[in-house]
């Protein structure tokens, strides 16, 4: 069990291009490559892969998933989480950088602050899977994961991962919105052992 | 003794971290650690009583995450006044004799701020505020802002320090891997920012291990001039049976500070994983090393959130095309509130080259405290340029350098009493580099020494404030030659006498040395190589004259600050002789036909096309026809594309921004000539209240402004207030709101029934990722548009 909160940093995951043009619902043209690539080299370093996470412990109750300081009700994470031994609470993110270059070219060249939306997508997800990936590889069984807002699971849930985890430290905060910020963040609990 | 005395000749070391002990005494993952100061004070009290025991010279409080946003107004009085009883209580109880102090520890509030985060920078300088007013109440020796990974956060804190304590301010800043700021700051432009606002000692803490964290600490103390903080993690977190270990031990730990006290290093301690033990072992280690002298550095440096620029090396260019002094168009957008045009200003000069941005909004039409702070701030998203910030207005220069994240350039002061009277504290204040002009109530002198007398009289006068030579820049004037032949000479010579015997760094607007005569680039360009000879350290200038960088860039190379030549022959490559290789010409590849060179370049989104085909076509051609029978059929034929699926929305985009470029072309036409633009009607637009999504809106605007719309945009985050007073103001038949978030659609509706009632004849049309037709019908909104063009196809029908 890795049972106090940890902050990990990764090596960049591999791109997945494919997913870069479905999250900018583009085809795939001379026009886009170009384009995606000169975003891509406007990034340069700018991108960094930080994961914070916990293993936990619960019981449910008649839908009510217990942790050992807070619980949720909720049936679609109660499903979720049926059958597993225990859980990873993880919050990854790609920086604030990105989110610079977004909001300028969202001033100044929309189809650029597009394709670095569906960039930073991108890179986060593949972020999270090469953070499932290494947990795997170190004989963990794991479920696809599954985010606050899916289902019934409340979003104020955000504020128990953000409690627990201080991914702060990694430069990642909450809004008064519950979203993130920076904007390129994902919070998700993995099922374990099922 | 205090604080600043002890520090002034004495290696200071700071404690160690608290989070583990806690932990290891039962703290839970998620627990507030300052509620402890209450709940568990003997584990608290021992903690730093340990601290001072094993040498520790400065403790701080257990206040880190105190602040109005987890505590309310009375629990975070009592939260802190215990913290720091907590503190003294180990201090009066400890068994060495060294000097001892407490420090209020200030940690970020975990929120980051605009234009990433929501928080507002005046907002968080409150939020610093309450809990610095707190800690002076009940008495602490300093003030110890820590683990910041923002520079604006940063600068919110210091400013909250500044305001309410005299104390001495330590701040520190938490560094990632790549050697910067989470949001962007290197070393350098932290310790401009943090000196010119006078902090008492500045560093980094935690994010790393000593080692991790070395190249850091060096280039911090190759450029600070005030003493260097210390404060690393033990090494790199490691996951072992669950629990999370450091992986450097006490002694390598001790070690490794201890090398960077010899180079320099003066204040030490330790961050997450270390404890007393830690502190013991650095304190034995580096027992007997001779505290290093903190020396001036001597440098005039400036900075935005990114990055630093230094005068007195290679000449600095000062872009001075965001000044609406003579310039039309600039100044019809900064009546309009037209802030990408004043954008595309900055990221254009940013691309010739220019080092920093002269930014000037001083026209009477409007309210130049506000306008200015917003185009800073404005800029500040869209550039890492450090700014010059350039107004006569007292007010609307301490509001700019309020906001301005970073040290920026004041632009100006002169030798008259009340201009230094009123400039001074500022500079004092947030810190910046001065321009001085070199006149006086006696007005320019016409002799060097006249000039030079002036500057003497400045450098005195600002040393009275606290301010060095090194804050000032001189600019000893150049005037109109045709005026007086002897002029020229005067302001050079006066250049090389300052440098050479004041020690300073100096500034011209070079191009008021051709006025009143014909070919004015070949003199601005020969003069600003005079004065570079003289010993120019930067120059306020048009970045897009060529002369003029022909000169910069031959200058540099000449100079040997351009080793190999590559500037200039990179440079070189932009010029108009140069064989010119970017967007090709257009040669169809497809067997599309296209009727014009501008359609095709709209259709393709080839902008430098679009614009070059636009200025050819304005030769002959009327602008309005150029509209109706070029752009506006382009725009249809990839419009018509993208609704039935073969244009993507990228595709879109780049062929709204090319067109985008050549109605900007004739809009500047229009303006120069006087022609009436053809104006399709007002139409107001913005992002509802809690909502900082604007991409969408963007891209809305972008299309509006594609079909001839007036788009007034309000921008992100606007209240239904605002929205109601500019669609009354400007009686716009049309208003459209986006909402990204299931959260914010409350507002939304607030707005729709605002506008409805208040302003009947206004037309409401709603969009956004989380809105749907039905919803939109709920709230009484006159339109849902799926997407932009919808958006533009309601507004034509609106219009009609």
């Amino acid at each position: 069990m890795i049972s106090t909160p940890t902050i990990k940093y990764y090596a960049t995951p591999d791109v997945n291009y494919k997913e870069i043009l479905r999250y900018a619902s583009t085809k795939d043209g001379e026009r886009e490559r170009a384009l995606i690539a000169s975003c891509f080299e406007e990034l340069g370093d700018k991108i960094s892969y930080g994961v914070a996470f916990i293993e936990k412990t619960f019981t449910i109750e008649n839908s009510v998933v217990k942790f050992d300081d807070f619980s949720v009700s909720s049936l679609s994470l109660a499903k979720y989480l049926g059958g597993a031994t225990s859980v990873m609470m993880f919050v990854a993110s790609i920086g604030a950088e990105i989110d610079r270059l977004i909001i300028k070219y969202s001033k100044l060249e929309p189809s650029r602050a597009l394709i670095l939306q569906a960039i930073g997508t991108e890179r986060v997800e593949s972020l999270a899977n090469a953070f499932m990936k290494e947990l795997k590889e170190r004989g963990y069984k794991l479920s696809p994961r599954f985010s606050p807002a899916f289902g019934d699971v409340p979003i104020e849930l955000q504020r128990e991962f953000f409690r627990i985890l201080k991914p702060e430290k990694m430069g990642v905060t909450l809004n008064q919105s519950l979203l993130m910020s920076p904007s390129k963040s994902i919070t998700a609990f993995i099922a374990v052992g099922k | 003794m205090n604080f600043k005395e002890f520090l002034k000749d004495n290696i200071v070391y700071l404690d160690g971290g608290l989070g583990t002990l806690l932990q290891a005494n039962g703290l839970l993952p998620g627990e507030l650690p300052e509620r402890w100061n209450l709940t568990h004070a003997d584990v608290i009290r021992k903690a730093q009583l340990d601290y001072f025991n094993s040498g520790s010279n400065v403790v701080c409080t257990n206040t880190f995450g105190a602040n109005i946003l987890k505590f309310s107004n009375s629990e975070l009085d009592e939260i802190i006044k215990v913290a720091i009883e907590n503190a003294k209580f180990a201090r009066d109880n400890a068994n060495t004799y060294a000097p001892k102090f407490i420090a209020l520890d200030i940690g970020p509030t975990g929120k980051l701020l605009k234009p990433i985060g929501e928080l507002d920078f005046e907002r968080a300088v409150e939020i610093f505020a309450t809990t610095i007013k707190i800690g002076v109440k009940y008495g602490v020796d300093l003030i110890v802002i820590e683990t910041m990974s923002d520079s604006y956060e940063s600068k919110a804190a210091l400013l909250a320090a500044k305001e309410n304590s005299g104390l001495p301010i330590i701040v520190t800043n938490a560094y990632g891997a790549n050697g910067k700021l989470m949001t962007g700051a290197t070393p350098e432009a932290m310790v401009a920012m943090l000196e010119g606002m006078g902090v008492s000692a500045l560093g980094a803490n935690c994010s790393l291990g000593p080692r991790q964290l070395r190249p850091i600490m060096e280039k911090l103390l190759a450029v600070a001039s005030v003493p260097v903080v210390f404060k690393p993690n033990a090494g790199l977190p490691k996951t072992l049976d669950g629990k999370t270990i450091f992986d450097v031990k006490p002694y390598e730990f001790a070690e490794e500070v201890t090398a960077l006290i010899k180079k320099g290093v003066r204040v030490a301690g330790g961050c997450c994983g270390t404890t007393p033990e830690y502190i013991k072992e650095l304190t034995t280690c580096a027992k007997g090393v001779q505290p290093v002298e903190v020396t001036d550095k001597n440098r005039t440096v400036i900075s935005s959130y990114a990055k630093a620029v230094t005068f007195g090396k290679e000449p600095i260019l000062i872009g001075e095309r965001i000044n609406p002094t003579g310039k039309k168009a600039l100044k019809k957008a900064l009546i309009d509130n037209d802030i990408s045009y004043i954008l595309k200003e900055g990221v254009g000069q940013q691309e010739k080259g220019v080092h920093v941005l002269d930014v000037n909004a001083g026209i009477p039409e409007v309210d130049e405290k506000e306008v200015l702070t917003n185009v800073v701030t404005e800029l500040q998203s869209v550039t890492d340029l450090p700014l010059a910030i350039d107004t006569a207005s007292t007010s609307a220069m301490e509001k700019a350098l309020r906001y301005y994240n970073g040290k920026a350039m004041i632009n100006s002061v002169n030798g008259k009493a009340e201009s230094m009277q009123a400039v001074f504290p500022l500079v004092k204040k947030y810190g910046g580099v001065v321009i001085a002009l070199t006149l006086d109530e006696n007005g320019i002198p016409d002799t060097v020494e006249g000039r030079v007398n002036i500057a003497k009289k400045i450098i005195a006068t600002a040393k009275e404030y606290g301010i060095s030579n090194k804050d000032i820049v001189f600019d000893t004037l150049a005037m109109a030659v045709s005026a007086d032949n002897n002029a020229p000479s005067v302001t050079l010579q006066a250049i090389s006498r300052i440098k050479k015997e004041l020690g300073c760094n100096t500034s011209l607007g070079v191009s008021n040395v051709s006025f009143g005569l014909p070919m004015r680039d070949v003199i601005n360009s020969t003069f600003f190589a005079l004065a570079l000879n003289a010993g120019l350290s930067a120059a306020i200038m048009n970045p897009y004259s060529e002369a003029m960088l022909k000169t910069y860039y031959s200058y540099n190379t000449l100079s040997g600050f351009d080793s190999d030549c590559t500037s200039y022959l990179e440079a070189v490559k932009s010029f108009s002789e140069a064989v010119v290789v970017g967007q090709p010409k257009l040669q169809d590849a497809q067997a599309v036909s296209y009727s014009s060179e501008l359609q095709e370049a709209v259709i393709k989104g080839y902008k430098e096309v679009a614009k070059t085909a636009t200025e050819e076509l304005l030769k002959t051609t009327l602008p309005l026809d150029i509209v109706n029978n070029e752009i506006i059929p382009a725009l249809n034929v990839v419009g018509e594309g993208y609704e039935k699926g073969s244009v993507y929305l990228p595709g879109l985009l780049m062929s709204a921004e090319a067109s985008k470029v050549s109605f900007d072309v004739i809009k500047q036409y229009v303006i120069n000539n006087g022609v009436k633009a053809d104006d399709k009607g007002t139409f107001v637009i913005a992002t509802v209240e809690g909502d900082i999504h604007d991409i969408g809106k963007n891209i809305v605007k972008l299309l509006l402004e594609n079909y001839g719309f007036n788009v007034i945009d309000l921008g992100k985050d606007v209240k239904a207030q605002v929205i109601l007073d500019t669609v009354i103001a400007t009686h716009a038949p049309i208003v459209g709101l986006s909402a990204l978030m299931t959260t914010t659609l409350p507002s939304m509706a607030e707005a729709v029934k605002l506008i409805k009632e208040k302003a009947p004849w206004c037309k409401t049309v709603v969009g956004g990722a989380v809105l749907t037709e039905e919803y939109a019908k709920k709230i009484g909104a006159d339109k849902y548009a799926k997407d932009a063009l919808e958006t533009v196809r309601y507004a034509q029908s609106v219009m009609k």
